[in-house]
Order: structure tokens, then C-alpha cells, then sequence
């Protein structure tokens, strides 16, 4: 079922990384997003959970293209159908999906750290925000990746993606929020909230993989 | 074959028992639907394909016009990147006269080059069954006979489809 | 025949229910008339939240059998409760406002109506950008049943964000004696309702499924 996943995984990150990659250009627009957030506000002291929403909103905005884009580029080009002769689409959605959380750990973990510094937050409670990045973006880019996969089924471009992908994450996004804002507050990780993304997150994930076969053989 | 209520095809019915198979037909008429049927990555809305030996076990290489190599890799990294995952041991770029661009990104080729990096790909480990749908599309005169030459050479099944048959060519089946 | 017992029925039990709601039935002292919007804001969120639990149901249906009958009753039954969320919301808002002076509060169960709202509409923008009718079909079932998931994840978090101001999280129904019978009238006369909409417009779709060349 896996057969190819780390050829494939290697793959996907040099496609995605290189030319005019969707990786560079959703890095590019998480820094300028979360400098240009972070200037106006240089003056103001802002409560932890404002901190938190801009962060994760920001973040979810921001790398949206990198969830979708691998998908549809590689629908869009046919070559989807190559690598389907050749493996099982299980293994190309979890090679997408992996490549897909790899770079958004990136993109979070350059651009967290920055906001964090710019809204001038204590840089004593950072490595717990990195730990919570770490969760967050795993958790995101788990459940991102399946509607990344049906929009390219559904050959409908990527302008709607953000109302589309939104209902999916919200519980995900909001508690990510609440348990960032914790952290900055008081320093402690309300574990509830973790186990709350966690298990949605692989719920949506299982619920991927039984549909993705039934996907592949109806459309 | 269906899509809503155009209907591409219907009352297609053919045995491909011979070495080389060629559908014709003009643009539009479903060939490439066809192809992708015959290869089984297209369910057809109704009708059956039987293989012999059944489907799991026939290793199938493909090309189509609507296949566009990945624009940012090289030509050895493209057909390294295919080569490992059909799980084939080597295979010699020089064969589709490719080693002289090996190093440069598909993006950067021309398209009669492109095509040929698309047919060298189809015809990685000496699959089964060939479909290939207007393989002669962008080749210039030397590309077309390597091409003549690759098919000539083949004692396994071959499915070309194309709009612009020669008349030496003998063909199956008509859109 | 079947839809003129509909139409009756509905008339039968939503006029008399109407005229109690607006006119008869008493209204605690300090809320005044405004109160009386009760009567209608129950049975349309309810309507709301029948109509997309049926919508849920039908995807799961269509995605089992294959019927494209289930498709279309989960799109129209879609609509539906994205259009009774929305007069729900609205109405909500305009007791909120003149009963404490804030037509937004971030109650629960206001939020969890937008998160309806905003689940349907990502569900029907799907849909109309997908124009190939079975492929349709597939991938917003599928969405449906993904989106399905999120749900009780969301009653787990929704409550944390604020305190809730309705009275049946506060510990009572709010309505007393006799009130309950124009409520009731109003509950079922809305649910004849949603069904002679929804039953009209599948058959609107049957008949252009029909027609269409």
C-alpha cells in the first residue's frame, strides 16, 4: 500500500521546492504577512490571545498553497495518472501529505518564532510556542491534506480553497488559538485542547484513507 | 462512455490481440478517453475491459498529450525518479538520444524534446502493454524514426492512437 | 394530490399557531412584545438543523447507493437550512439587541449556527464550481461526511470561547404553561413546511434531470 512512499516523498519535496515553488512563494507571504501585522502593532501591548490569533490566522492564510498546491499541479499536469499506473494512490496522498507537513513546519517554525519576537512576547515562554507549533502544524497540514487532494479531484482551481478548507480546520484553528494564548499567559499547554486537535486531526486522516480508494475507483 | 449526458462513445467493442493496435479518429472523438480506459485509470460509465492476464499483474507504460513532465527536474532526475518506482535497474538515456540534455529542466526543453523524454518514460522496463496516444506529436524527422525504430523493435502489445494514420498502417478501430 | 395535503396540514397548524403566538399567548412582564419572536426562532433553528442533519444523511446515502436522488435532496435540503440559519441568526440578533442592547454576544449556540452557516456555504460554493454532475456528487458527499466529523470536536470547543445567554443552557426552557402549546403548533407547522420546500424543489431538479438534453 506504502510501495514508492519515500521516492515519492523525495520527489515531492524537490518539485516543491524548487523554480518558482509554492513552498518559496507561502514562506514569502507568511514573513511579509507576519511583518506587516507585527509593525503597526510595534507600540501596542497585546493580549495573548490577540498575539495567538494573529499568529495561527496568519499561518493558515499563508500556507494554504502549500496543502493544495501539490495536488492540483500534479493533477493539472496529468502526471497523476503516470505515478498511479506505477504505485497506489495511497501512497502518493501520504507522500503528498508528508511533504506537505515538512514544509509547513518550516514556514511555521521561521515564521512563529519572528512574530513572537515582533509582538514582543517574553522569549522565555518560546520553545513551549515551538512545541505547540510543532502540534499545530502537524495537526493542520493532516487535515488540510485530504481537501487538498478532493479539490484537485474536483478540478476546480484553488481561489475557493479558503472557504472550502475553513469549515474543515476551524475546531483545529480556534483551539490552537486557545492553547497558544495559554501558553503566552501563564506558560502551561492545556493538554485537553492537544488531545481535542490530535484526535481530530487522525480522525480526519483514517477517514481519508477509506475514502481515497472508493474516490479513486468512482471518479 | 459518459460524461453527464454527453456521450463520448458508445458500442465500442474490440479485440487487441495484435502486436501493434491503432485507433484513429478525429479530434474530439474520445481517444484519449479511450486510452485512459484501456489503461484502467478511467472507469468506463458502462461496458467491461478483461486483460489477459488480468490487470494486476500487466505492468502498462503510457503517454498522452495531456501529460506534462514535472518542469523543474532534470531529465536524468525525471526518468531516474519513474525508473525507481516502476522498480526497474537501468535504463540508457541514450537509447531516446537523451544524454546530451540529461542535466537540463524539462521546463527548458524543446517540445520535440520534451515528447521524447515523455516516450522514453512510457517505454521505461519494456512494459506489458503500450498505450500511447499521438506519440509522433512535436517529433522532428530523427525523433520519428527512433520512434518507428523503438516500436519496430517491440514483440510486446502496442495501442497507438492518432488523427493523422499512414496508409501502410493498418487500423483497428475507427472513432 | 400529495402536496396539497402538505400545503393543508401546514395551514391547518401554522395559522391558528400563528395568530396564539402573536396575539393570545402570554408574555413575561419585563421582556415585552419582542418575546413573541421566540415563537419563530426555535422552529426555524430547528428546521435549520433538521434540514442539515438530512443533507448530512442524503450524502451518506448517495455515497452507499449511488441513488443521484440522495444528491439532490442533500443539496436543496442544504439550502434550506443555510436559509432558515440565516433568518434564525438574523431574528436571534434582533431579540439580543433589544433585550440587552447587543445584537452580538458570541453565545454557543450563536456560533455554532455561524459554523453551520459557514460549514453549508463551503459546501454549496463546492458544489457550484464543480459542473460535471456525478463528479458533483461524489466530492461534496464526501465533503459532507469529512465536514460531519468536525462536529463534535466543535461542541467540545465552542463552549470555551464564552458563557452561553440561553436559557435552556441556564438551566431552564424558559417557556411556561400554555405558551407550549402555540410553540408546539409552530415546531410542526415549520417542519410541514421545510418538507413541502424541500419535496418541491427535488422535484424541480427530477424534472430538469428529465428534460435536460
Amino acid at each position: 500500500m506504502f510501495s514508492g512512499f519515500r521516492l515519492l516523498f523525495a520527489k515531492e519535496i524537490m518539485t516543491l521546492t524548487r523554480g518558482k515553488s509554492i513552498f518559496g512563494v507561502s514562506l514569502g507571504i507568511a514573513f511579509v504577512l507576519s511583518f506587516a501585522v507585527s509593525m503597526p502593532l510595534a507600540e501596542v501591548a497585546l493580549d495573548p490571545t490577540v498575539i495567538a490569533t494573529l499568529i495561527w490566522t496568519i499561518l493558515f492564510f499563508s500556507t494554504i498553497g502549500v496543502h493544495l498546491g501539490s495536488f492540483t499541479v500534479e493533477e493539472n499536469q496529468g502526471t497523476y495518472d503516470l505515478l498511479k499506473l506505477a504505485t497506489s494512490p495511497t501512497a502518493i496522498f501520504m507522500s503528498k501529505v508528508a511533504a506537505n507537513t515538512i514544509l509547513m513546519l518550516v514556514i511555521g517554525l521561521v515564521c512563529i518564532p519572528l512574530m513572537v519576537l515582533w509582538l514582543g512576547v517574553d522569549v522565555v515562554v518560546l520553545p513551549t510556542v515551538l512545541l505547540v507549533s510543532i502540534i499545530g502544524c502537524l495537526c493542520l497540514s493532516l487535515s488540510e491534506g485530504f481537501i487538498g487532494y478532493l479539490l484537485s479531484k474536483a478540478r476546480v482551481g484553488e481561489v475557493a480553497a479558503p472557504i472550502i478548507l475553513l469549515p474543515v480546520v476551524l475546531p483545529i484553528l480556534v483551539s490552537l488559538i486557545i492553547i497558544t494564548s495559554s501558553v503566552l499567559e501563564k506558560g502551561t499547554i492545556s493538554i485537553n485542547l492537544v488531545v481535542v486537535i490530535v484526535s481530530l486531526s487522525l480522525a480526519i486522516l483514517v477517514a481519508s484513507l477509506l475514502f481515497l480508494p472508493m474516490l479513486e475507483e468512482w471518479l | 462512455m459518459r460524461f453527464d449526458r454527453n456521450i463520448v462513445f458508445g458500442d465500442v467493442s474490440c479485440d487487441f490481440t495484435q502486436r501493434l493496435s491503432i485507433i484513429c479518429g478525429a479530434n474530439g472523438s474520445g481517444k484519449t478517453t479511450l486510452m485512459k480506459i484501456l489503461s484502467g485509470l478511467v472507469n468506463p460509465t458502462s461496458g467491461k475491459i478483461t486483460y489477459t492476464p488480468g490487470i494486476a499483474n500487466i505492468r502498462i507504460g503510457f503517454d498522452s498529450p495531456y501529460i506534462h513532465l514535472y518542469p523543474d527536474l532534470t531529465v536524468r532526475e525525471i526518468m531516474d525518479f519513474f525508473s525507481r518506482l516502476k522498480r526497474i535497474e537501468k535504463y540508457d538515456l541514450r537509447e531516446w538520444e537523451l544524454h546530451k540534455i540529461r542535466h537540463k529542466k524539462y521546463k527548458n526543453l524543446s517540445s520535440g524534446f520534451k515528447q521524447r523524454v515523455k516516450l522514453a518514460q512510457a517505454f521505461l522496463g519494456n512494459p506489458d502493454l503500450l498505450l500511447l496516444d499521438e506519440p509522433e506529436q512535436h517529433l522532428d524527422e530523427g525523433g520519428k524514426n527512433l520512434l518507428k525504430e523503438k516500436l519496430s523493435q517491440r514483440e510486446k502489445m502496442i495501442i497507438v492512437s492518432t488523427n493523422n494514420p499512414e496508409s501502410e498502417q493498418k487500423i483497428v478501430l475507427w472513432l | 394530490m400529495k402536496r396539497l395535503y402538505l400545503v393543508i396540514a401546514a395551514s391547518v397548524v401554522l395559522l391558528p399557531s400563528i395568530y396564539y403566538s402573536l396575539v393570545i399567548a402570554p408574555i413575561p412582564e419585563n421582556l415585552g412584545d419582542v418575546y413573541r419572536s421566540i415563537f419563530f426562532h426555535i422552529p426555524c433553528a430547528w428546521v435549520a438543523v433538521l434540514a442539515f442533519l438530512i443533507s448530512c444523511i442524503s450524502s451518506a446515502l448517495y455515497l452507499s447507493k449511488r441513488n443521484i436522488v440522495s444528491d439532490f435532496i442533500a443539496s436543496r435540503s442544504a439550502e434550506i437550512g443555510l436559509l432558515f440559519s440565516v433568518i434564525t441568526t438574523i431574528q436571534g440578533s434582533v431579540f439580543a439587541f433589544a433585550t440587552w442592547r447587543s445584537a452580538w454576544n458570541w453565545d454557543p449556540r450563536e456560533t455554532s449556527i455561524v459554523i453551520l452557516i459557514v460549514i453549508y456555504v463551503a459546501y454549496l460554493v463546492l458544489r457550484g464550481l464543480i459542473s460535471e454532475q456525478r463528479r458533483r456528487a461524489i466530492i461534496s458527499s464526501v465533503y459532507s461526511m469529512i465536514v460531519f466529523l468536525t462536529v463534535p470536536f466543535l461542541v467540545f470547543v465552542v463552549p470555551r470561547i464564552t458563557n452561553s445567554l440561553h436559557p435552556e443552557a441556564a438551566g431552564g426552557s424558559g417557556l411556561t404553561g400554555s405558551m407550549w402549546i402555540g410553540f408546539v403548533g409552530m415546531l410542526v407547522g415549520f417542519t410541514l413546511v421545510f418538507i413541502l420546500l424541500l419535496d418541491l424543489a427535488v422535484a424541480i431538479d427530477k424534472r430538469n434531470e428529465v428534460l435536460s438534453p
